[in-house]
């Protein structure tokens, strides 16, 4: 790939409002000189740095409001992949070994008991902030008749329901077959599905917290039950880091399992379920104390 | 008044240095990353000119003119100028005090 098709795909890491203002300008200067490691290495690290502090470096999203609007989207996209790492853990102590193994050690099943708590705290805060947001502004779609307005209300929802229905169906695929290429296939696109619906539940949900004329009031609130949550994800991460490590100490046998990957307790799904948890946790954190500092900053 | 280039962490120093160049007039992109390199010595690279750029922007220490085809220009506020001063005499400060500790040791 030469440098300015690089350059122009690094950019489309940034966000679209970001891109919206600059980027013309930003591949106009990168046009102009040789793209380097240490340019493509800049380019990344600015694309994190514009998800992050959007608000401060984009001049059309200085007021309080729009900036808590970019942190709560923050927020919600990191929940979403904190669910998918929770998901793979869940999934992959469902053998009946690993209830008889949380019986025997009694640190088990605490620690596995209390990751559960603070998933469910985290995913309790996250509605308590949500249902007045999403119930404000469904109103005004209603009121407005937003064609717009409904299509991004509709994709999380029918991406909800496509993902439940077509696991349901692989689940009872699955359930009548042998682990051969066809389930691991089934069971490689259901994730693929689950994937891509997951960028498009985060995008359509932040686009419509943009356009929502719900109160600032209400996005105060999903601030402080937005804190709770990734509070709660926090001990959530650190429970469920220190459940994978007393499992591999207390029993190891655990992971000798032969009910393939999708299935099975291994290091290195775990491994990919730390990474995941630990990066959504990261952003969250950060996402709230920007979005709590914003209370205390000029509007 | 200092602060107000402090805030910005690890954009502090390119921010002091694009709006030295701004002070000599409004500049896209590139002729500020040249201008840069001429009196400074030292390549930005582009994200981090665009990262410190919208950062001066939202403070209102630069200010965009109209797009000229995909390059846009940037001038110096004068609220930008007041930082650019005070930042400068600060430095000017430092540098006055090290070189004649130097000359005197």
């Amino acid at each position: 790939m030469s440098g300015p098709k690089v350059a122009t795909v690094l950019v489309r890491l940034y966000p679209r409002r970001w891109r919206d203002r600059y980027a013309d300008e930003l591949l106009e200067l990168l046009s102009a000189t040789p793209l380097s490691t240490v340019g493509v290495l800049a380019l990344l690290r600015g694309a994190v740095d514009a998800h992050f502090n959007l608000p401060d470096l984009l001049p059309g999203l200085a007021s309080r409001t729009l900036r808590l609007r970019w942190y709560m989207t923050l927020l919600f996209g990191a929940w979403v992949a904190f669910c998918f790492a929770a998901a793979g853990v869940a999934k992959s102590v469902e053998a009946p070994a690993f209830a008889s193994a949380a019986a025997r050690h009694p640190l088990l099943a605490v620690e596995w008991d209390a990751s559960r708590w603070a998933f469910t705290v985290a995913a309790s805060a996250i509605i308590l902030g949500a249902l007045p947001l999403a119930a404000g502004t469904v109103i005004q779609i209603f009121r407005d008749r937003d064609r717009k307005g409904f299509r991004l209300f509709a994709t999380p929802v029918l991406s909800a329901g496509a993902v439940l229905g077509s696991g349901a169906l692989l689940g009872r695929y699955a359930s009548g077959h042998s682990l051969d290429f066809g389930t691991v296939a089934a069971a490689g696109a259901w994730l693929a599905l689950v994937l891509v619906v997951a960028v498009l539940t985060v995008r359509s949900t932040g686009e419509l917290l943009h356009r929502s004329g719900v109160p600032g009031r209400l996005f105060r609130w999903a601030s402080c039950t937005g804190a709770a949550a990734a509070g709660a994800m926090t001990v959530g991460l650190a429970v469920g880091a220190a459940y994978g490590l007393s499992v591999m100490v207390l029993s190891p046998a655990l992971f000798s399992s032969a009910n393939g990957v999708l299935a099975t307790a291994l290091p290195v799904t775990w491994g990919a379920a730390l990474v995941i948890a630990l990066a959504a946790v990261g952003v969250a954190d950060r996402a709230a104390v920007r979005a709590l500092q914003n209370f205390t900053t000029p509007a | 008044m200092s602060t107000d280039l402090d805030s910005l962490g690890r954009f502090a120093d390119p921010s002091l240095l694009i709006l030295s160049s701004l002070a000599g007039g409004p500049k896209h992109g590139y002729a500020m990353s040249k201008d840069i390199e001429a009196f400074a010595g030292v390549t930005l690279q582009p994200a981090t000119l665009y990262g410190a750029l919208g950062r001066l922007e939202t403070r209102g220490l630069i200010a965009a003119l109209p797009a000229e085809d995909r390059r846009r220009p940037y001038q110096l506020t004068a609220r930008g100028a007041q930082v650019l001063t005070a930042q400068l005499r600060t430095v000017q400060a430092v540098a006055t005090t090290g070189l004649s500790r130097l000359t005197t040791t």
